[in-house]
């Protein structure tokens, strides 16, 4: 984008003294000083602020293959549970789930949708891939630590866990009033599963930049 | 000659063991015939008053048996979803019918014909254990797929249990008119639509009870020949009445027929001993101390006056201060307050029936 001509700053979400990136205020979450310091010094009242925050939370879940196996059915993915792994019902794992990540990764989407106002779109993470052996040697040096010697998960288990990501962080952003823009349609296969050629050859977990191109495009849409 | 009443022990007499024992004192177990080892496996089912029974075992270090955990990893939400309530997800099972169609079920010799209700929004019930999955299942297939490792995780559980605690808790019941499947609620109050038609009221009798515990201990044995039931009657009121009296009148007949078929069906089996919680609840000594603001739910002071006692007469490695030790029955505004702020949170369909 920049390389483009566009204006395009971006911001990290900055510790406090005590090593947390949110305040809470009464019920409900703000960002504390240091970021919002950051993000004043590049906005200005008519700039177009998007959240990419939360995107890697159902990786940090299932990723790795679980024990024991976790599976369940979902109402986005029509591929049934693997036989002979126990079932959790959707709604009891939507509920896990959603503790996680309401109560972590998208208080920070909360913070800094009360601190800016011009925070207006939530870009949604990439989807994973269909092919989990092409994973493993990219394996991210928190998973390769964690989880030495693990599987990854069966492909079909990671992306209805993504598509539950979604669920749960658009379900987020319309009670606080920001739009949702989905995964380019361009990057996915079939099945909704990220074409492998947009992955990252640095990380299992990212995308590359012909991803970012397709989501420029998108932005520019916004933009307009 | 000495007259019968001369000659019988202290507890058998009222002045000496109710009106001259203080309250928290009052011991009407007097003898158990099972002596619980913390490696037994003692699993539960039955009404609400059930649950403080499977959470004190496990806080007093005792193997309260759980064969249907869910997944470890959705254990922090697990209790919403009635997991580890019992010891399988079956909800509140509050008669006796109720536990002898569970029994037939996970043995694949009843298959009720009423199969799922469907809820708003093309959510799916389960008419048997309607609360167990708030907001219902996503599809027919997703309420199958945990239904059938539902009833399978019952049958295991009942062939590897060494103690089973039953908590009767109501006698009153709907059942479906084409094949008399009981439900443990009436249709329309959590989940599905009342039907006049399909769905008819019966108020189980004491031959009923005593059948159908006999009938369930029958095929309790056939998979688990070494298991032995403790049966209690839940000291909970009923929240509503189908039947057109008075519901104090109604709760009276209800807790009656439980308890006599309580003690009818363990005279008849050696493997069967009922236990007293019921009476140590209600009974006068504690003044109705041991009941909520709401006269219904019972208060950690109850509980911890049954447990004690159940340590100390049905285990054998317990004492009876190892858990929450009762203390002395105390009255008045303040400490009723005191007992509702900390009212144990108790997963009780029943209580639906009291509202609106």
């Amino acid at each position: 984008m920049a390389k483009q001509g566009a204006d395009v700053g971006w911001a990290y979400f900055v510790p406090n003294e005590n090593g947390t990136f949110i305040d809470v205020d009464g019920a409900s979450f703000k960002l504390n000083a240091p970021t919002l310091s950051v993000l004043n010094s590049l906005l200005t009242v008519d700039s177009l602020c998007i959240s990419v925050v939360a995107g890697n939370a159902a990786n940090f879940l299932t990723l790795m293959e679980r024990t024991p196996p976790l599976d369940f059915f979902s109402p986005d993915v029509p591929a049934p549970p693997r036989g002979g792994v126990p079932i959790v019902p959707y709604g009891t794992v939507k509920a896990w789930f959603a503790e996680k990540l309401l109560g972590g990764d998208l208080t920070m989407l909360e913070g800094a949708k009360r601190s800016l106002s011009q925070l207006s779109y939530h870009i949604e993470s990439p989807p994973p891939v269909r092919n989990s052996d092409v994973l493993l040697p990219m394996l991210d040096p928190y998973f390769r630590q964690k989880y030495s010697g693990a599987k990854i998960a069966d492909s079909w288990l990671r992306l209805k866990m993504w598509k539950l990501q979604s669920r749960i962080t658009k379900e987020k952003c319309e009670t606080l009033g920001i739009e949702y823009i989905y995964a380019p349609p361009a990057a996915l296969d079939e099945d909704g599963f990220l074409l492998p050629e947009m992955l990252s050859d640095r990380s299992c977990t990212h995308a590359n930049i012909a991803y970012g191109q397709l989501v420029f495009d998108q932005i520019r849409g916004l933009a307009k | 000659m000495k007259h019968p009443y001369q000659a019988v022990q202290p507890y058998a007499k009222w002045t000496a063991s109710m009106a001259r024992t203080p309250g928290e004192q009052v011991d009407p177990v007097v003898s158990f015939p099972f002596k619980l080892t913390r490696h037994d496996k003692v699993a539960t089912a039955g009404s609400c008053f059930a649950q403080h029974i499977a959470r004190s075992l496990k806080v007093g270090g005792y193997n309260y048996y759980v064969e249907e955990e869910g997944n470890p990893c959705i254990r922090d939400v697990a209790a919403e979803f009635g997991y580890g309530l019992f010891s399988a997800r079956y909800g509140n099972i509050y008669t006796s019918r109720q536990l002898l169609q569970l029994a037939h079920r996970c043995l694949g010799l009843f298959q009720p014909l009423d199969d799922a209700w469907q809820g708003d929004g093309g959510s799916f019930f389960d008419p048997y254990r309607p609360t167990v999955q708030p907001g219902g299942f996503i599809s027919r297939d997703e309420l199958h797929a945990d239904r059938q490792q539902h009833l399978a995780s019952v049958k295991r559980m009942f062939e590897n249990l060494d103690y089973f605690v039953f908590t009767l808790g109501l006698t009153e019941c709907w059942m479906n008119t084409d094949d008399g499947a009981v439900y443990p609620i009436c249709p329309g109050v959590a989940a599905g639509r009342f039907d006049s038609e399909k769905h008819v009221f019966r108020n189980l009798t004491v031959s009923d009870v005593i059948e159908d515990l006999r009938y369930f201990f029958e095929i309790l044995k056939s998979l688990n020949p070494s298991a032995r039931m403790i049966l209690t009657v839940s000291p909970v009121s009923l929240a509503a009445t189908a039947v057109d009296r008075h519901v104090l009148c109604s709760t009276v007949y209800s807790k009656s027929v439980l308890r006599v078929a309580a003690d009818a069906v363990s005279a008849m089996h050696a493997d069967i001993a009922y236990f007293p919680s019921f009476e140590i609840i209600t009974g006068p000594h504690s003044r109705g101390a041991y009941f909520e603001r709401d006269l219904r739910s019972v208060t950690e002071q109850g509980v911890a006056h049954v447990m004690s006692l159940f340590f100390r007469h049905a285990v054998r490695d317990g004492t009876a201060t190892e858990s929450a030790p009762p203390t002395a029955v105390v009255l008045g505004e303040e400490a009723m307050l005191n007992d509702a702020q900390n009212m144990m949170k108790i997963e009780c369909d029943e209580e639906m029936l009291d509202r609106g």
